[in-house]
């Protein structure tokens, strides 16, 4: 999580990396990573209008992001990459 | 998706907003700063989406010299140089934003911060050395591929020992942003 401002590219912005905890072992971080390119396929279907706002969230809650978490901080201009 | 929240925390809500508002109106630039770029090198990316004929379209992008030292440009499927028959387009200018991994090294200890405005957050990434964020772009090297590919290639990068490096112990965070291509491209 980065200083909340103002930033360039929309998709950047809405990004939900994979988050390495040092009590993942080598299958659960691949576990993570995979997810992780799951959201990053459906917030450029978001961004680009393909995706509803409703979907995308249903999709982060399946991916293991709290999206009620995630709306919150995004309205509060911060970032997660 | 309604979830209760007291009264006091939409009248903080509404503070914070109003002081950062206030911050971003009021803030003053500093005066006769140094300006520096960070060093770059100029390396060549096939696209995934747009094709010249049968091949990956090259485009010719300027790679972070602090990100190329921790991932080679032929772990991130970058060219070097262009073979004989190969010709590049400068990516800068084309709308075509190529497909990137970005990722920062966790800090074991993670800081809580303030902001300007008064609110809390948490900063997550290593302040070692004089870059956290990395980003480049990520391809392969030769040959036809998918964004499965991609997928395979990226976790191979950042497993075992690779992700220590990059990533560090822990809280370290790492991203696939995939290929955006115009209309105008694209057709």
């Amino acid at each position: 999580m980065s200083q909340p401002q103002l930033t360039p590219s929309l998709e950047r912005f809405f990004a939900t990396p994979a988050i390495y905890l040092s009590d993942m072992n080598e299958q659960e971080w691949q576990f993570e990573l995979d997810r992780m390119l799951v959201r990053s396929f459906a917030t450029r279907d978001f961004v680009n209008g393909k995706l509803s706002p409703d979907d995308y969230l249903d999709l982060l809650d399946e991916t293991g992001v709290d999206p009620i978490g995630a709306t919150s901080d995004w309205e509060q201009g911060i970032s997660y990459l | 998706m309604g979830r209760m929240k007291p009264a006091w925390y939409y009248e903080r809500q509404a503070q914070e907003a109003e002081a950062r508002a206030n911050y971003y109106r009021n803030r003053v630039p500093q005066d006769n700063t140094s300006v520096t770029s960070r060093p770059t090198t100029v390396k060549y990316y096939r696209s995934l989406l747009v094709r010249t004929g049968t091949d990956p379209t090259i485009f010719k992008v300027s790679v972070n010299n602090a990100a190329l030292a921790l991932v080679t440009a032929a772990q991130a499927g970058l060219l070097d140089a262009l073979g004989t028959t190969e010709t590049a387009l400068n990516l800068r200018g084309s709308g075509v934003k190529p497909t990137k991994i970005h990722w920062y090294k966790g800090d074991a200890s993670p800081v809580g911060k303030r902001t300007a405005w008064n609110s809390r957050y948490i900063r997550y990434y290593d302040t070692a050395g004089s870059q956290s964020h990395y980003s480049m772009p990520f391809s392969r090297v030769n040959g036809a591929f998918d964004p499965n590919d991609l997928k395979n290639a990226f976790n191979t990068l950042f497993s075992n020992s690779n992700r220590t490096t990059l990533l560090g112990a822990a809280n370290g965070r790492a991203y696939l942003e995939l290929e955006h291509v115009p209309t105008s491209v694209d057709t």
